[in-house]
């Protein structure tokens, strides 16, 4: 148990973090959320029948509970920045030019993804973990057709914020 | 995928991630639980002394005591009844697809609502129930002079607590429904979503 739970967070720790910073801008928030999102995981691992992959079911768990965070936060997105121009490179092996272009658009990204209506910022993002259609399907409790929808009217507007800003 | 989503997906995955504090999270974790077990656990328990009382007390109860604790027992059972299956209910749910989640989430918290109400409402008709139980056995001359004082004072100590119970159960019902309402306007954001689909 205890090395299961370890393991379980060693694996996919990185992957809750996602989920919570494409709800939350505000870094105090976010660690919150994350918390949140990890004990309804850890709870919600009890119930796993093997039924899909781990990482579909944790994601699942983690939307829904990210869901109840939002609907118990004030509506209006948050705006703050995520990432201070002045924070350490992750990568190290950008120069600090490349960096800088990386963050900001890391950031156009984050800002455009929280703004999206709920099923959009869901399928896009867990487009962007890698799930296949039928995965997000079953995530969202969707059609793959409707999750195509989405998924297209989703990078559709992320493209758009991406255009704009560079114009 | 394509050279741009790929690129899309890259950029994903470059966030700065937090760590998650694994300690807080068994904390947490047993707190949520015993938290539940708890507030089950109590629903039932606020009716184990009146049954005691009842079982003990039968042959020195007046007919007319007798009658309004039977009759508290009926009315209160099956709400006590009820408040335990709408916790049991809010207890899970995780796992369910995300647009069912929503769907159950906002029974969730419109039951949340109604277990606030009921215990809003209990707590004064409780405070009722014990001035007119005490009301009724003066006035039949069922309580001896030695045992007047401290009824009166018990009546005063509950129903001051009641009180304080009040406010809570409302200020809980107020939160809930707000809760709700904001479930309501994220249902829309994806009932909205789902009629501008394209044909």
């Amino acid at each position: 148990m205890q090395g299961k739970f370890e393991e379980l967070f060693r694996d996919y720790g990185a992957l809750l973090s996602r989920v919570a910073s494409s709800y939350e801008a505000n870094d105090a928030l976010q660690q919150e959320l994350l918390q949140e999102i990890a004990v309804a995981v850890w709870q919600a691992m009890a119930r796993f029948k093997g039924n899909s992959s781990v990482k579909t079911y944790i994601l699942k768990v983690a939307h829904n509970r990210a869901v109840s965070h939002v609907a118990s936060q004030v509506r209006a997105p948050h705006t703050e920045e995520f990432l201070d121009e002045s924070s350490p490179d992750s990568g190290g092996r950008w120069s600090p030019e490349k960096s800088v272009e990386q963050d900001k658009s890391l950031e156009r990204l984050l800002r455009v993804v929280r703004e999206l209506p709920l099923p959009g910022r869901q399928v896009l993002t867990l487009s962007l973990e890698g799930l296949s259609y039928d995965e997000i399907a079953e995530v969202c409790g969707l059609t793959t057709n409707h999750v195509g929808v989405l998924l297209k009217r989703a990078k559709a507007a992320v493209n758009r914020s991406f255009q704009d800003d560079d114009a | 995928m394509t050279t741009h989503d790929d690129d899309l997906a890259r950029l994903w995955q470059t966030q700065k991630v937090a760590t998650i504090d694994t300690a807080q999270i068994k904390k947490d974790f047993r707190r949520q639980t015993l938290k539940q077990r708890l507030y089950l656990f109590l629903d039932f328990a606020c009716l184990v002394p009146m049954v005691i009382f009842f079982i003990y007390q039968w042959d020195q109860l007046s007919r007319a005591a007798a009658t309004m604790i039977v009759l508290l027992l009926v009315v209160t059972t099956p709400i006590f009844i009820y408040m335990a299956r709408l916790r049991w209910l809010a207890a899970g749910g995780f796992h369910e697809a995300t647009a069912d989640y929503l769907d159950m989430l906002i029974k969730q918290m419109r039951n949340n609502v109604r277990i606030a109400w009921l215990t809003k409402h209990s707590s004064w008709t409780t405070a009722l129930f014990l001035v007119g139980f005490y009301a009724v056995l003066f006035a039949l001359g069922e309580v001896p002079p030695e045992r007047q004082s401290k009824a009166i004072l018990a009546m005063g100590v509950i129903s001051v607590a009641m009180a304080g119970f009040y406010q809570w159960a409302r200020k809980r019902e107020a939160r809930f429904q707000k809760k709700a309402d904001e479930l309501l306007a994220l249902k829309q954001e994806q009932a909205h979503d789902d009629i501008n689909e394209p044909a």
